[in-house]
Protein backbone atom coordinates (compact mmCIF):
# COMPACT_ATOMS: atom_id res chain seq x y z
CA UNK A 1 0.00 0.00 0.00
CA UNK A 2 1.33 3.58 -0.53
CA UNK A 3 3.18 4.90 2.22
CA UNK A 4 2.73 1.47 4.40
CA UNK A 5 4.70 -1.66 4.09
CA UNK A 6 4.65 -4.80 5.93
CA UNK A 7 7.35 -7.41 6.62
CA UNK A 8 5.28 -10.74 6.39
CA UNK A 9 8.21 -12.91 7.47
CA UNK A 10 8.40 -10.81 11.19
CA UNK A 11 5.20 -12.00 12.43
CA UNK A 12 5.84 -15.27 11.05
CA UNK A 13 8.51 -15.49 13.88
CA UNK A 14 5.82 -15.67 16.57
CA UNK A 15 3.65 -17.66 14.85
CA UNK A 16 6.64 -20.29 14.23
CA UNK A 17 7.16 -20.25 18.18
CA UNK A 18 3.86 -20.31 19.06
CA UNK A 19 4.07 -23.75 16.17
CA UNK A 20 7.24 -25.47 17.48
CA UNK A 21 6.74 -24.71 21.03
CA UNK A 22 2.91 -26.42 20.88
CA UNK A 23 3.85 -29.55 18.81
CA UNK A 24 7.11 -30.31 20.80
CA UNK A 25 4.95 -30.15 24.08
CA UNK A 26 3.47 -33.06 25.75
CA UNK A 27 1.34 -33.62 22.72
CA UNK A 28 4.47 -34.59 20.95
CA UNK A 29 4.18 -37.63 18.42
CA UNK A 30 6.12 -38.90 15.38
CA UNK A 31 3.61 -36.98 13.38
CA UNK A 32 3.70 -33.88 14.99
CA UNK A 33 7.22 -33.58 14.92
CA UNK A 34 6.92 -34.20 11.01
CA UNK A 35 4.41 -31.75 10.34
CA UNK A 36 6.71 -29.09 12.25
CA UNK A 37 10.11 -29.89 9.93
CA UNK A 38 7.71 -29.43 7.33
CA UNK A 39 6.69 -26.52 8.50
CA UNK A 40 10.32 -24.91 9.35
CA UNK A 41 11.37 -26.53 5.81
CA UNK A 42 8.90 -24.23 4.39
CA UNK A 43 9.49 -21.37 5.71
CA UNK A 44 13.16 -21.25 5.37
CA UNK A 45 12.42 -22.44 2.01
CA UNK A 46 10.08 -19.22 0.68
CA UNK A 47 12.78 -17.34 2.35
CA UNK A 48 15.46 -18.69 0.55
CA UNK A 49 13.24 -17.65 -2.35
CA UNK A 50 13.34 -13.91 -1.15
CA UNK A 51 17.19 -14.11 -1.10
CA UNK A 52 16.42 -13.32 2.47
CA UNK A 53 19.05 -15.72 4.05
CA UNK A 54 19.56 -13.48 6.99
CA UNK A 55 16.06 -14.51 8.09
CA UNK A 56 16.39 -17.78 7.35
CA UNK A 57 19.48 -18.55 9.90
CA UNK A 58 17.15 -16.74 12.75
CA UNK A 59 14.33 -19.38 11.53
CA UNK A 60 17.01 -22.36 12.05
CA UNK A 61 18.24 -21.35 15.18
CA UNK A 62 15.22 -20.95 16.85
CA UNK A 63 14.83 -24.48 15.34
CA UNK A 64 17.33 -25.66 16.98
CA UNK A 65 16.56 -24.16 19.77
CA UNK A 66 12.99 -25.96 20.45
CA UNK A 67 14.46 -29.11 18.99
CA UNK A 68 17.26 -28.98 21.77
CA UNK A 69 14.89 -28.18 24.61
CA UNK A 70 12.48 -31.20 24.01
CA UNK A 71 15.29 -33.77 22.96
CA UNK A 72 18.25 -32.47 25.12
CA UNK A 73 20.12 -34.32 22.25
CA UNK A 74 23.56 -32.60 20.96
CA UNK A 75 23.21 -35.46 18.40
CA UNK A 76 20.34 -33.88 16.96
CA UNK A 77 21.08 -30.42 16.89
CA UNK A 78 24.83 -31.53 14.93
CA UNK A 79 22.65 -33.66 12.60
CA UNK A 80 20.49 -30.88 11.84
CA UNK A 81 24.02 -28.54 12.00
CA UNK A 82 25.05 -30.59 9.06
CA UNK A 83 21.79 -30.92 7.05
CA UNK A 84 21.36 -26.95 6.55
CA UNK A 85 25.78 -27.00 5.81
CA UNK A 86 24.82 -29.23 2.84
CA UNK A 87 21.73 -26.92 2.44
CA UNK A 88 24.04 -23.80 2.54
CA UNK A 89 26.66 -24.98 0.11
CA UNK A 90 23.42 -25.82 -2.66
CA UNK A 91 22.51 -22.22 -2.05
CA UNK A 92 25.78 -21.05 -2.44
CA UNK A 93 25.75 -23.16 -5.29
CA UNK A 94 22.57 -21.68 -7.27
CA UNK A 95 22.59 -18.06 -5.51
CA UNK A 96 26.21 -16.63 -6.31
CA UNK A 97 25.70 -13.22 -5.02
CA UNK A 98 25.99 -14.99 -1.47
CA UNK A 99 29.38 -15.77 -2.33
CA UNK A 100 30.28 -12.63 -3.05
CA UNK A 101 29.06 -11.46 0.57
CA UNK A 102 31.59 -13.83 2.03
CA UNK A 103 34.20 -12.35 -0.13
CA UNK A 104 33.80 -9.15 1.00
CA UNK A 105 33.53 -10.48 4.89
CA UNK A 106 36.38 -9.47 7.02
CA UNK A 107 38.20 -7.22 4.03
CA UNK A 108 35.77 -4.49 4.94
CA UNK A 109 38.58 -1.85 4.04
CA UNK A 110 39.49 -3.31 0.82
CA UNK A 111 36.56 -3.19 -0.42
CA UNK A 112 35.32 0.49 0.65
CA UNK A 113 33.77 1.65 -2.24
CA UNK A 114 31.79 -1.70 -3.36
CA UNK A 115 30.54 -4.55 -0.72
CA UNK A 116 32.53 -2.67 2.42
CA UNK A 117 30.45 0.41 1.73
CA UNK A 118 28.37 0.59 4.61
CA UNK A 119 30.75 -1.41 7.10
CA UNK A 120 33.44 0.99 6.62
CA UNK A 121 31.11 3.65 7.30
CA UNK A 122 29.59 2.63 10.35
CA UNK A 123 32.96 1.61 11.50
CA UNK A 124 34.15 5.38 10.61
CA UNK A 125 30.57 6.96 12.44
CA UNK A 126 31.09 4.50 15.62
CA UNK A 127 34.71 6.21 15.94
CA UNK A 128 33.83 9.94 15.32
CA UNK A 129 31.46 9.27 17.91
CA UNK A 130 33.79 8.27 20.51
CA UNK A 131 32.59 6.83 23.88
CA UNK A 132 29.93 9.65 24.92
CA UNK A 133 28.40 10.50 20.76
CA UNK A 134 28.16 13.70 18.71
CA UNK A 135 24.85 14.36 20.07
CA UNK A 136 21.27 13.65 18.66
CA UNK A 137 21.13 14.87 14.69
CA UNK A 138 24.99 15.28 14.13
CA UNK A 139 25.46 12.22 13.08
CA UNK A 140 26.35 11.40 9.70
CA UNK A 141 25.58 8.08 9.04
CA UNK A 142 22.10 8.56 8.85
CA UNK A 143 22.56 9.72 4.95
CA UNK A 144 24.16 5.96 3.73
CA UNK A 145 20.86 3.31 2.90
CA UNK A 146 19.96 1.35 5.58
CA UNK A 147 21.35 3.19 8.58
CA UNK A 148 18.15 3.07 10.65
CA UNK A 149 17.82 -0.53 10.03
CA UNK A 150 20.98 -2.59 9.48
CA UNK A 151 23.45 -0.08 10.62
CA UNK A 152 21.54 1.08 13.74
CA UNK A 153 24.30 -0.28 16.02
CA UNK A 154 26.15 2.29 14.23
CA UNK A 155 24.02 4.85 13.84
CA UNK A 156 23.06 4.87 17.55
CA UNK A 157 27.08 4.67 18.68
CA UNK A 158 27.49 7.79 16.29
CA UNK A 159 24.60 10.34 18.01
CA UNK A 160 25.00 8.70 21.25
CA UNK A 161 28.17 7.34 21.92
CA UNK A 162 29.67 3.70 22.12
CA UNK A 163 28.60 3.05 25.89
CA UNK A 164 24.63 3.51 24.95
CA UNK A 165 25.41 1.13 21.73
CA UNK A 166 26.82 -1.59 24.95
CA UNK A 167 24.22 -0.50 26.55
CA UNK A 168 21.63 -1.58 24.05
CA UNK A 169 23.06 -5.04 23.55
CA UNK A 170 23.69 -5.70 26.91
CA UNK A 171 20.03 -5.09 27.63
CA UNK A 172 19.99 -8.13 25.55
CA UNK A 173 22.00 -10.46 26.95
CA UNK A 174 19.73 -9.60 30.04
CA UNK A 175 16.95 -10.69 28.75
CA UNK A 176 18.80 -13.55 27.53
CA UNK A 177 19.48 -14.15 31.45
CA UNK A 178 16.48 -13.76 32.38
CA UNK A 179 15.01 -16.03 30.56
CA UNK A 180 17.09 -19.11 31.50
CA UNK A 181 16.79 -18.07 35.15
CA UNK A 182 12.55 -18.36 34.92
CA UNK A 183 12.99 -21.83 32.87
CA UNK A 184 12.47 -23.08 36.74
CA UNK A 185 9.48 -21.50 37.45
CA UNK A 186 7.88 -21.83 33.73
CA UNK A 187 4.02 -22.45 33.98
CA UNK A 188 4.68 -25.51 31.52
CA UNK A 189 6.91 -26.66 28.98
CA UNK A 190 5.19 -25.06 26.12
CA UNK A 191 6.25 -21.50 27.80
CA UNK A 192 9.65 -22.36 29.14
CA UNK A 193 10.22 -23.94 25.62
CA UNK A 194 8.68 -20.81 23.37
CA UNK A 195 10.57 -18.14 26.09
CA UNK A 196 13.96 -19.57 25.22
CA UNK A 197 13.45 -19.66 21.19
CA UNK A 198 12.18 -15.65 21.57
CA UNK A 199 15.20 -15.03 23.60
CA UNK A 200 17.43 -16.72 20.90
CA UNK A 201 15.39 -15.01 18.28
CA UNK A 202 16.34 -11.60 20.02
CA UNK A 203 19.97 -12.77 20.46
CA UNK A 204 20.78 -14.03 16.97
CA UNK A 205 19.27 -10.81 15.53
CA UNK A 206 21.44 -8.86 17.91
CA UNK A 207 24.38 -10.93 16.64
CA UNK A 208 23.96 -10.95 13.32
CA UNK A 209 22.67 -7.17 12.93
CA UNK A 210 25.93 -5.79 15.02
CA UNK A 211 28.37 -8.36 13.99
CA UNK A 212 27.41 -7.65 10.58
CA UNK A 213 27.56 -3.93 10.79
CA UNK A 214 31.36 -4.17 12.30
CA UNK A 215 32.39 -6.62 9.64
CA UNK A 216 32.74 -9.96 12.47
CA UNK A 217 30.25 -11.54 9.99
CA UNK A 218 28.94 -10.83 6.82
CA UNK A 219 26.23 -7.93 6.36
CA UNK A 220 22.88 -10.03 6.13
CA UNK A 221 20.20 -6.71 6.33
CA UNK A 222 18.82 -8.21 9.73
CA UNK A 223 17.33 -5.47 12.09
CA UNK A 224 18.07 -5.37 15.99
CA UNK A 225 15.20 -5.94 18.05
CA UNK A 226 13.33 -2.73 19.60
CA UNK A 227 15.81 -0.34 17.64
CA UNK A 228 15.21 -0.39 13.64
CA UNK A 229 12.86 1.32 12.14
CA UNK A 230 10.14 -0.29 11.11
CA UNK A 231 6.51 -1.38 12.40
CA UNK A 232 6.58 -4.86 11.62
CA UNK A 233 10.06 -5.37 13.62
CA UNK A 234 8.90 -3.55 16.77
CA UNK A 235 5.60 -5.55 16.68
CA UNK A 236 7.31 -8.56 16.22
CA UNK A 237 10.12 -7.74 18.97
CA UNK A 238 7.34 -6.91 21.75
CA UNK A 239 5.26 -10.13 20.71
CA UNK A 240 8.72 -11.76 21.85
CA UNK A 241 8.42 -9.87 25.00
CA UNK A 242 5.23 -11.29 25.40
CA UNK A 243 6.71 -14.87 25.57
CA UNK A 244 9.43 -14.28 27.78
CA UNK A 245 6.98 -12.72 30.18
CA UNK A 246 4.49 -15.36 29.92
CA UNK A 247 6.96 -17.92 30.98
CA UNK A 248 8.01 -16.10 34.42
CA UNK A 249 5.24 -17.02 37.13
CA UNK A 250 7.45 -16.26 40.22
CA UNK A 251 5.75 -13.16 42.06
CA UNK A 252 7.61 -10.10 42.61
CA UNK A 253 8.98 -11.09 45.98
CA UNK A 254 10.88 -13.70 44.59
CA UNK A 255 12.27 -11.57 41.85
CA UNK A 256 13.65 -9.66 44.78
CA UNK A 257 15.87 -13.18 46.03
CA UNK A 258 15.67 -15.59 48.57
CA UNK A 259 14.10 -14.49 52.01
CA UNK A 260 15.92 -14.27 55.14
CA UNK A 261 14.54 -16.53 57.65
CA UNK A 262 13.93 -14.67 61.20
CA UNK A 263 13.81 -11.16 59.74
CA UNK A 264 10.96 -9.39 60.81
CA UNK A 265 9.81 -11.48 63.66
CA UNK A 266 7.32 -14.14 61.94
CA UNK A 267 4.06 -13.74 60.88
CA UNK A 268 2.02 -11.35 60.87
CA UNK B 1 10.83 -28.82 34.25
CA UNK B 2 14.26 -29.11 36.13
CA UNK B 3 15.71 -31.17 32.71
CA UNK B 4 14.28 -28.47 30.85
CA UNK B 5 15.24 -25.57 32.78
CA UNK B 6 19.20 -27.55 32.64
CA UNK B 7 18.70 -27.64 29.02
CA UNK B 8 17.55 -23.63 29.04
CA UNK B 9 21.35 -22.83 29.23
CA UNK B 10 21.67 -23.76 25.39
CA UNK B 11 20.04 -20.51 24.90
CA UNK B 12 22.18 -18.71 26.94
CA UNK B 13 25.11 -19.74 24.85
CA UNK B 14 23.98 -17.51 22.01
CA UNK B 15 24.00 -14.60 24.54
CA UNK B 16 27.71 -15.78 25.17
CA UNK B 17 28.63 -15.61 21.36
CA UNK B 18 27.16 -12.15 21.70
CA UNK B 19 29.39 -10.65 24.80
CA UNK B 20 32.34 -12.68 23.15
CA UNK B 21 31.79 -10.64 19.84
CA UNK B 22 31.12 -7.18 22.00
CA UNK B 23 34.18 -7.30 23.57
CA UNK B 24 36.65 -8.44 20.37
CA UNK B 25 34.75 -5.09 19.02
CA UNK B 26 35.13 -2.84 22.21
CA UNK B 27 38.88 -4.09 21.98
CA UNK B 28 39.14 -3.30 18.09
CA UNK B 29 37.54 0.10 18.70
CA UNK B 30 40.31 0.76 21.02
CA UNK B 31 42.99 -0.25 18.76
CA UNK B 32 41.85 0.52 15.27
CA UNK B 33 39.55 3.72 15.55
CA UNK B 34 42.50 6.74 15.06
CA UNK B 35 42.87 4.40 11.33
CA UNK B 36 38.85 4.41 11.19
CA UNK B 37 38.07 8.29 11.75
CA UNK B 38 40.91 9.51 9.37
CA UNK B 39 39.01 7.17 6.42
CA UNK B 40 39.52 9.31 3.56
CA UNK B 41 35.74 10.11 2.84
CA UNK B 42 35.06 11.00 6.30
CA UNK B 43 32.99 13.92 6.66
CA UNK B 44 33.79 14.50 10.11
CA UNK B 45 37.30 15.10 9.31
CA UNK B 46 37.36 16.27 5.79
CA UNK B 47 35.99 18.90 3.56
CA UNK B 48 36.15 18.31 -0.01
CA UNK B 49 38.53 15.74 0.13
CA UNK B 50 40.72 17.84 2.42
CA UNK B 51 41.52 17.61 5.80
CA UNK B 52 39.59 20.25 7.51
CA UNK B 53 41.31 21.02 11.48
CA UNK B 54 44.79 20.79 12.73
CA UNK B 55 48.08 22.38 12.03
CA UNK B 56 51.54 21.18 11.66
CA UNK B 57 54.82 23.67 12.74
CA UNK B 58 58.36 22.53 12.53
CA UNK B 59 60.48 22.00 15.11
CA UNK B 60 60.98 25.90 15.45
CA UNK B 61 57.41 26.14 15.19
CA UNK B 62 57.02 27.37 11.49
CA UNK B 63 53.81 26.61 10.43
CA UNK B 64 54.09 24.19 7.45
CA UNK B 65 50.80 23.24 7.23
CA UNK B 66 47.07 24.80 8.32
CA UNK B 67 44.09 22.65 8.17
CA UNK B 68 41.79 24.85 10.13
CA UNK B 69 39.71 26.18 7.28
CA UNK B 70 40.80 23.93 4.39
CA UNK B 71 44.56 22.85 3.47
CA UNK B 72 47.07 25.88 3.34
CA UNK B 73 50.35 25.61 3.21
CA UNK B 74 53.29 27.53 4.35
CA UNK B 75 54.07 31.44 3.38
CA UNK B 76 57.22 30.63 1.18
CA UNK B 77 57.52 28.80 -1.82
CA UNK B 78 60.82 27.10 -1.15
CA UNK B 79 59.36 25.52 2.04
CA UNK B 80 56.31 24.42 0.16
CA UNK B 81 58.75 22.93 -2.48
CA UNK B 82 61.02 21.61 -0.10
CA UNK B 83 57.40 19.83 2.19
CA UNK B 84 55.66 18.67 -0.45
CA UNK B 85 56.50 14.81 -0.12
CA UNK B 86 55.43 15.03 3.27
CA UNK B 87 52.27 17.07 3.33
CA UNK B 88 51.24 15.79 -0.25
CA UNK B 89 49.65 17.97 -2.95
CA UNK B 90 46.07 19.56 -3.20
CA UNK B 91 44.83 17.02 -6.04
CA UNK B 92 46.27 14.16 -4.47
CA UNK B 93 48.92 13.14 -6.80
CA UNK B 94 51.14 12.75 -4.05
CA UNK B 95 50.28 11.26 -1.21
CA UNK B 96 50.44 13.39 2.06
CA UNK B 97 52.52 10.64 4.19
CA UNK B 98 52.16 12.85 7.39
CA UNK B 99 48.44 13.41 7.50
CA UNK B 100 47.83 9.32 6.88
CA UNK B 101 50.18 8.73 10.02
CA UNK B 102 49.11 11.58 12.16
CA UNK B 103 45.71 12.57 10.96
CA UNK B 104 43.43 11.55 13.86
CA UNK B 105 45.56 13.44 16.37
CA UNK B 106 45.22 16.80 13.84
CA UNK B 107 41.90 16.48 13.96
CA UNK B 108 41.86 16.17 17.88
CA UNK B 109 40.38 12.58 17.85
CA UNK B 110 41.00 10.91 21.01
CA UNK B 111 39.07 7.56 21.86
CA UNK B 112 36.91 9.18 24.54
CA UNK B 113 35.63 11.88 22.46
CA UNK B 114 35.74 10.98 19.37
CA UNK B 115 36.14 13.78 16.53
CA UNK B 116 33.47 15.65 18.95
CA UNK B 117 34.83 18.99 19.58
CA UNK B 118 33.93 21.93 20.64
CA UNK B 119 36.17 24.31 17.95
CA UNK B 120 38.64 24.44 20.41
CA UNK B 121 40.82 21.04 20.59
CA UNK B 122 42.18 20.74 16.78
CA UNK B 123 45.52 19.10 17.36
CA UNK B 124 48.59 20.87 16.64
CA UNK B 125 51.48 18.69 15.50
CA UNK B 126 55.67 19.74 16.13
CA UNK B 127 57.98 17.85 13.64
CA UNK B 128 61.05 16.64 14.56
CA UNK B 129 62.17 17.88 10.88
CA UNK B 130 63.55 21.60 10.55
CA UNK B 131 62.11 23.84 7.84
CA UNK B 132 65.58 26.12 7.32
CA UNK B 133 67.34 22.45 7.20
CA UNK B 134 64.44 21.13 4.61
CA UNK B 135 65.16 24.56 2.21
CA UNK B 136 68.59 23.98 2.46
CA UNK B 137 68.69 20.76 1.90
CA UNK B 138 66.89 21.37 -2.04
CA UNK B 139 68.51 24.56 -2.49
CA UNK B 140 71.77 21.68 -2.02
CA UNK B 141 70.31 19.12 -4.78
CA UNK B 142 70.16 21.92 -7.38
CA UNK B 143 67.50 20.37 -9.41
CA UNK B 144 69.06 16.82 -9.52
CA UNK B 145 66.80 13.82 -9.08
CA UNK B 146 67.56 12.26 -5.35
CA UNK B 147 66.68 12.55 -1.77
CA UNK B 148 68.84 13.92 0.87
CA UNK B 149 67.89 12.67 4.73
CA UNK B 150 69.27 13.72 7.96
CA UNK B 151 68.55 12.08 11.46
CA UNK B 152 69.89 11.56 14.69
CA UNK B 153 70.91 8.26 15.02
CA UNK B 154 70.97 8.59 19.00
CA UNK B 155 67.20 9.74 19.01
CA UNK B 156 65.58 8.52 15.29
CA UNK B 157 64.41 12.22 15.14
CA UNK B 158 64.35 13.26 11.45
CA UNK B 159 65.81 16.81 10.44
CA UNK B 160 65.60 16.41 6.93
CA UNK B 161 63.66 14.29 4.93
CA UNK B 162 63.70 16.05 1.26
CA UNK B 163 62.90 14.68 -2.32
CA UNK B 164 63.43 16.36 -5.32
CA UNK B 165 62.35 16.96 -8.63
CA UNK B 166 59.03 18.80 -6.51
CA UNK B 167 57.43 21.23 -7.05
CA UNK B 168 55.12 24.29 -5.66
CA UNK B 169 51.41 22.92 -4.50
CA UNK B 170 50.09 26.18 -4.66
CA UNK B 171 51.90 26.77 -8.27
CA UNK B 172 51.55 23.52 -9.78
CA UNK B 173 53.37 23.50 -12.74
CA UNK B 174 52.65 21.47 -15.83
CA UNK B 175 53.94 17.97 -14.94
CA UNK B 176 53.02 16.20 -18.13
CA UNK B 177 54.69 18.62 -20.11
CA UNK B 178 57.71 18.79 -18.89
CA UNK B 179 58.48 14.86 -18.29
CA UNK B 180 62.21 15.62 -18.15
CA UNK B 181 62.15 17.51 -15.34
CA UNK B 182 59.34 16.16 -13.56
CA UNK B 183 60.56 13.05 -13.92
CA UNK B 184 58.72 10.60 -10.95
CA UNK B 185 58.01 13.79 -9.40
CA UNK B 186 55.25 11.86 -6.93
CA UNK B 187 57.67 9.38 -5.68
CA UNK B 188 58.87 10.32 -2.36
CA UNK B 189 62.26 9.13 -3.04
CA UNK B 190 63.36 9.54 1.02
CA UNK B 191 60.86 6.85 1.80
CA UNK B 192 61.40 4.46 -1.17
CA UNK B 193 65.32 4.71 -0.34
CA UNK B 194 64.26 3.65 3.48
CA UNK B 195 62.19 0.85 2.29
CA UNK B 196 64.97 -0.60 -0.51
CA UNK B 197 67.32 0.11 2.65
CA UNK B 198 64.72 -1.84 4.52
CA UNK B 199 63.61 -4.62 2.43
CA UNK B 200 67.59 -5.37 1.67
CA UNK B 201 67.88 -6.04 5.57
CA UNK B 202 65.17 -8.23 5.90
CA UNK B 203 66.19 -10.44 2.66
CA UNK B 204 69.90 -10.68 4.03
CA UNK B 205 68.61 -11.30 7.59
CA UNK B 206 65.50 -12.54 7.69
CA UNK B 207 62.09 -11.27 7.75
CA UNK B 208 61.92 -8.97 11.12
CA UNK B 209 65.61 -9.57 12.26
CA UNK B 210 66.59 -6.15 11.44
CA UNK B 211 63.98 -4.41 13.26
CA UNK B 212 64.73 -6.70 16.68
CA UNK B 213 68.17 -6.07 15.97
CA UNK B 214 69.54 -2.75 17.10
CA UNK B 215 73.26 -3.82 15.39
CA UNK B 216 71.61 -3.09 12.29
CA UNK B 217 72.33 0.60 10.58
CA UNK B 218 68.63 0.81 9.85
CA UNK B 219 67.30 3.09 12.68
CA UNK B 220 63.91 3.94 13.77
CA UNK B 221 63.12 7.07 12.91
CA UNK B 222 60.31 9.27 13.27
CA UNK B 223 58.82 12.80 12.18
CA UNK B 224 56.27 13.33 15.21
CA UNK B 225 57.87 15.65 17.79
CA UNK B 226 55.37 16.65 21.00
CA UNK B 227 51.49 17.13 20.19
CA UNK B 228 49.53 20.13 21.35
CA UNK B 229 46.48 21.74 21.74
CA UNK B 230 45.56 24.54 21.16
CA UNK B 231 43.16 25.89 24.31
CA UNK B 232 46.24 24.36 26.59
CA UNK B 233 48.51 26.51 28.17
CA UNK B 234 51.43 24.32 28.15
CA UNK B 235 52.12 21.63 26.30
CA UNK B 236 50.91 18.14 26.65
CA UNK B 237 53.75 15.93 27.38
CA UNK B 238 52.97 12.61 25.54
CA UNK B 239 54.76 9.37 25.25
CA UNK B 240 56.47 9.77 22.00
CA UNK B 241 55.46 6.76 20.26
CA UNK B 242 57.95 6.26 16.93
CA UNK B 243 56.20 5.51 13.70
CA UNK B 244 58.20 3.13 11.28
CA UNK B 245 58.03 4.66 8.27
Amino acid sequence: MAGISFQPSELVKLCFLYVGASTMDRIVTKRNLFLFIVYSAAICGCLALMNDFGTALIFFVAFLVIAFLRSGSFATVTLACAATGFAGVLAVRFRPHILRRFATWGHAWEYASAGGYQQTRAMMCIASGGLFGLGAGNGWLKYVFAADTDLVFAFLCEEWGLIIGLSAVAVIVILAVFTVRSAKVGRSSFYTIAACAAVAILTIQTILNVFGTMDLLPLTGVTFPFLSNGGSSMLASWGLIAFLKAADTRPERQLRGPHRKGRGGGAA
Amino acid sequence: MNKLAKRAWFALALAGVLLLGMGVIVVRYFIDSPDWVTFQNSPHVYTDGVMNSGKIVDRGGTVVLDATNGKSYADSASLRRSMLHLLGDREGNITPFLLQEYGSELVGFDRINGTYSTGKREGQMALTVSADVQRTALAALDGRKGTVGVYNYKTGEILCAVSSPTYDPDDVPDVEGNPETYEGVYVNRFLACYLYAWLRLQARHGCGRARRDPGYPLPHVHLRGQRRHRRRDHPVQRRARHAEL
